[in-house]
């Protein structure tokens, strides 16, 4: 014998809905624990830890909104590490990738460094100057420009124009001084 | 003593001197016979070979045979004999006859002429030989005659004349001295002096070259081979030029026929410019060369190809107004084929200045020439020319005059940007050879520098100059090209003494800025004017170029001050003067003063840059033009200053193309500073920074 069930149509849109709901809900909440579980690891300071869920977390998510800030706390990490061998591929792939970002012209300023002091016969160091000093300034009432950028490692970094050079600060410590 | 005894005692005597006079009758009656029956002999000579012959004397000597004096053959009927006899013996020798069965036909010419032309069937003087050859009594091996057949002839002199058209010049001839055939049935062999006679007259541009207007040379030969059938295999042809020996083998096939193929070679030998003796005597000539020749192909066509190596040669030419030719170390490979003379990888010092060199040459009457000349990067840094490369690339023509295109291409790197540089003349006429003064045209020249960017240039017309040289020294005076509606004048000095020094000096009057402009591609803000340029290079100094221009009547487009101001009257800015000087060195660009002035406002700048740009601006606006300006007429009204003009000083820091300037202090921003509120301010900053970023990058 054959028995015919018969859900009505309202009850099964209403399942399937719910269902999405609940999945959603649960990839939210794993996607900002593991953010979360990064900015904890700063705050305590376990940096390495907070590098590998970083990592783990552009794995999974790579087309978050939160990426440019990520990857540019991963290039930090090699920085501070000195891992420069990654973090000249990193920063390479960070200015292409994310010209436009508040942070962009940041990671300049780490690779012009690295370079200067590993690869001084680089040809990138000049192209990487004549980037800092590709727009022209108009210093009206004061007699210099800054911008700032804070990053996921807390880092507080600023840049400042003159006009005759830039200076980059990292925790109001000189990063590096630029003349064109 | 009775008259017997003393007949008995003369008799040796007298059957000697009975058998002179019989010789003498005999040899005399032998020659009336041949001289009477000459119609007859030069009949059959010709029925026999199909040549005319003419004998002018002919007469016979037991000792030496046949004698003839003035012998002449014929290649037609329209010409002059190409083979002329002056004095010759023709005999059959007795002895080879007697002890070796052998018939031994020996010719010993003492004066003879050869005119050696090219015809259709060949060179005249083979196909002669050729149907000479073909119908005397053939050489064959003992075994099939009776006798054996051998030829013998010694020349003493003969003249070889080339008389259709040498390459410059028709006046080449050789000259065999003491040469001494032997032909037997299957053996060859000569041996001779050879002079070779090259004269070139004083009329011929090429005898300027060379210091005894010709070439001499004397070579001594010996060519050893064998008859096989119908060719004539060289085993050996020896060369002896001064003390060096040239060895080479070939064939000639079918050396009996009218135009045979000749295939000779000389491979691998070394020859010292030493021991040839128009080389030492033209050019005191030294040094080693090594060589390979092939001569191959129909006779009357036969293609020369030659290749080697000059090494570490030295030549010296000195001419009567003191202008010297040193060459030292000259080294590089040499290839001729096909007409074509080819010189490449070469190295030498001219008059102690390291050149590399490579040259084309079409060889005729008038060489067509591609000839690159370059100085080495070393030497360029080391005479403190602030180029990575200069090379000269003439082609054209060797005539009177040097007549072609002549491209000058100099490498300047600053910075770390490459700058090609050219100078390409056009149809350049060159009196190179004038000893007082060369003139020097061109119908046009075009100046032209680019790099990844850009592109600028300077076109000229009518080059003018007159050009004097010396040992070690070339000055151009009188330099004059016309362009931009101008007409430009300048003197250029170089100097290759201890210090290589090269001065040049140009100066333009009233020069179109609109189009100079436009070509050098520096700024499309100054519109229009009439500009005096003076410009001076040295490279001697530290700042080696210097120039200064002034501009008069002209309009100047002040875009950006416009914009920046909002006073669109300074869009189009007419001026009465702007004038500046500027000088480059090899750091640093200065540029000392540019001045700007019209009666509402004055601009006065003046920058270096080594790469980045270091300088002050100074605008003086008058308050009336300021006022158009909403914005700065409200500034004026809060600062309440009263004065005819307001002055404006900016620093300016950055790169070339991307200035950046800060206003310093002074009254007008004092008072702003302190009148204006922060945001307002800050609005303008903002505002400042937009218009900033729309601008377009240049």
């Amino acid at each position: 014998m054959h028995i015919k069930v018969r859900y009505p149509r309202g009850s099964v849109l209403k399942f399937i809905i719910l269902i999405l709901i609940f999945t959603n809900l649960s990839c939210a909440t794993t996607q900002s624990s593991l953010y979360s579980e990064a900015l904890r690891d700063i705050k305590s300071g376990s940096i390495d830890f907070a590098f590998m869920k970083l990592n783990n977390y552009l794995q999974e998510y790579p087309n978050s909104t939160r990426t440019p800030k990520i990857k540019f706390g991963i290039i930090e990490y090699y920085f501070q590490t000195k891992n420069y061998r990654n973090a000249i591929r990193e920063l390479t792939k960070y200015i292409i990738g994310y010209p436009d970002e508040k942070s962009s012209v940041f990671a300049q300023a780490i690779l012009y460094k690295i370079l200067l002091e590993y690869k001084e016969d680089s040809p990138l160091i000049e192209k990487l100057k004549e980037a800092f000093f590709s727009k022209p300034i108009f210093l009206v009432f004061s007699d210099s420009k800054t911008k700032s950028y804070k990053s996921i490692f807390n880092n507080n970094y600023k840049i400042v124009d003159y006009v005759n050079e830039i200076e980059v600060y990292k925790n109001n410590e000189l990063l590096i001084e630029i003349t064109p | 003593m009775s008259f017997l005894l003393k007949l008995r005692r003369k008799l040796p005597l007298i059957i000697i001197l009975s058998f002179l006079v019989i010789l003498f009758l005999s040899e005399a009656g032998i020659s009336h016979i041949l001289n009477k029956s000459k119609p007859k002999i030069l009949n059959y000579l010709k029925n026999t070979f199909a040549y005319r012959f003419d004998l002018e004397r002919i007469s016979f000597s037991f000792l030496l045979g046949l004698h003839i004096k003035g012998g002449a053959i014929f290649y037609d009927n329209q010409s002059g004999p190409p083979i002329l006899i002056k004095d010759a013996f023709l005999a059959i020798k007795i002895l080879p006859l007697i002890f070796k069965g052998t018939i031994a036909i020996q010719a010993n010419i003492n004066e003879a002429l050869f005119l050696l032309n090219k015809e259709k069937e060949g060179i005249n003087l083979q196909v002669i030989f050729s149907d000479l050859y073909k119908k005397m009594p053939k050489v064959k091996p003992k075994a099939l005659n009776l006798f054996k057949y051998s030829f013998g002839a010694s020349i003493k002199t003969a003249k070889l004349i080339y008389t259709g058209n040498a390459c410059f010049e028709k006046n080449m001839h050789l000259l065999m001295k003491n040469s001494r055939i032997i032909q037997g049935a299957e053996r060859f062999k000569v041996d001779s002096d050879i002079e070779l006679n090259y004269h070139l007259s004083k009329d011929t541009y090429i005898s300027r070259f060379f210091k005894n207007k010709g070439i001499k040379e004397e070579v001594g030969y010996s060519i050893e081979g064998n008859i096989k059938g119908g060719d004539l295999i060289i085993d050996l042809i020896l060369l002896n030029i001064g003390k060096d020996q040239i060895m080479g083998m070939g064939i000639s096939k079918g050396f009996s026929e009218r135009n045979p193929y000749i295939d000779i070679a000389f491979m691998n030998f070394t020859i010292s410019l030493n021991n040839i003796a128009s080389m030492k005597d033209n050019f005191n000539a030294k040094g080693d060369t090594l060589f390979s020749l092939k001569i191959n192909g129909p006779m009357n066509n036969a293609k020369i190809n030659a290749i080697g190596s000059l090494h570490y040669c030295d030549f010296r030419y000195a001419l009567a107004n003191g202008e010297l030719f040193d060459i030292k170390n000259l080294s590089g490979n040499l290839e001729y084929r096909d007409n074509l003379l080819k010189f490449d990888k070469v190295n030498l010092e001219l008059n102690n200045v390291p050149l590399n060199a490579e040259l084309l040459t079409v060889i005729s009457d008038e060489p067509v020439i591609t000839l690159k000349v370059s100085l080495s990067k070393d030497y360029l840094s080391y005479q403190n020319l602030p180029l990575e490369k200069l090379e000269a690339i003439f082609n054209g023509k060797l005539k009177n005059t040097l007549q072609g295109d002549l491209q000058i291409n100099a490498l300047y790197l600053r910075k770390g940007v490459n700058f090609n540089m050219r100078a390409g003349l056009k149809n350049i006429d060159f009196d190179y050879w004038g000893l007082k003064e060369k003139y020097f045209t061109a119908t046009a020249m075009e100046i032209t520098k680019d790099n990844a960017s850009k592109i600028q240039k300077l076109n000229f017309s009518n080059l003018k100059a007159k050009v004097y040289t010396g040992r070690d020294r070339i000055e151009i005076k009188e330099l004059n090209c016309y362009g931009y509606n101008a007409a430009l004048n300048g003197n250029i000095n170089l100097n290759t003494g201890d210090k290589t020094s090269l001065i040049i000096a140009l100066e333009g009057l009233g020069l179109d800025v609109k189009t100079v402009m436009q070509d050098i591609n520096i700024s499309d803000k100054l519109l229009s004017g009439a500009m005096d340029i003076k410009i001076t290079f040295d490279n001697q100094q530290k700042e080696f170029l210097k120039g200064s221009c002034y501009i008069k009547n002209g309009t100047a487009n002040l875009q950006l001050l416009a914009d920046t101001l909002k006073l669109p009257a300074l869009k189009n800015v007419n001026f009465d003067i702007m004038d500046g000087r500027f000088s480059l060195s090899k750091d640093t660009i200065r540029v000392n003063e540019i001045k700007l002035a019209n009666p509402d406002m004055t601009l006065n700048t003046s920058w270096y840059t080594n790469g980045k740009i270091d300088g002050a601006l100074n605008l003086k606006i008058a308050s009336g033009l300021l006022s158009q300006s909403l914005p700065f007429k409200k500034l004026l009204d809060l600062t309440e200053i009263k004065k005819p003009y307001i002055d404006f000083d900016f620093s300016l820091g950055g790169l070339p193309k991307m200035v950046r300037v800060m206003w310093l202090k002074g009254e007008f921003k004092d008072k702003i500073k302190q009148d204006l509120s922060a945001w307002v301010k800050r609005r303008i900053e903002n505002q400042l920074d937009r218009m900033i970023d729309e601008m377009p990058s240049e």
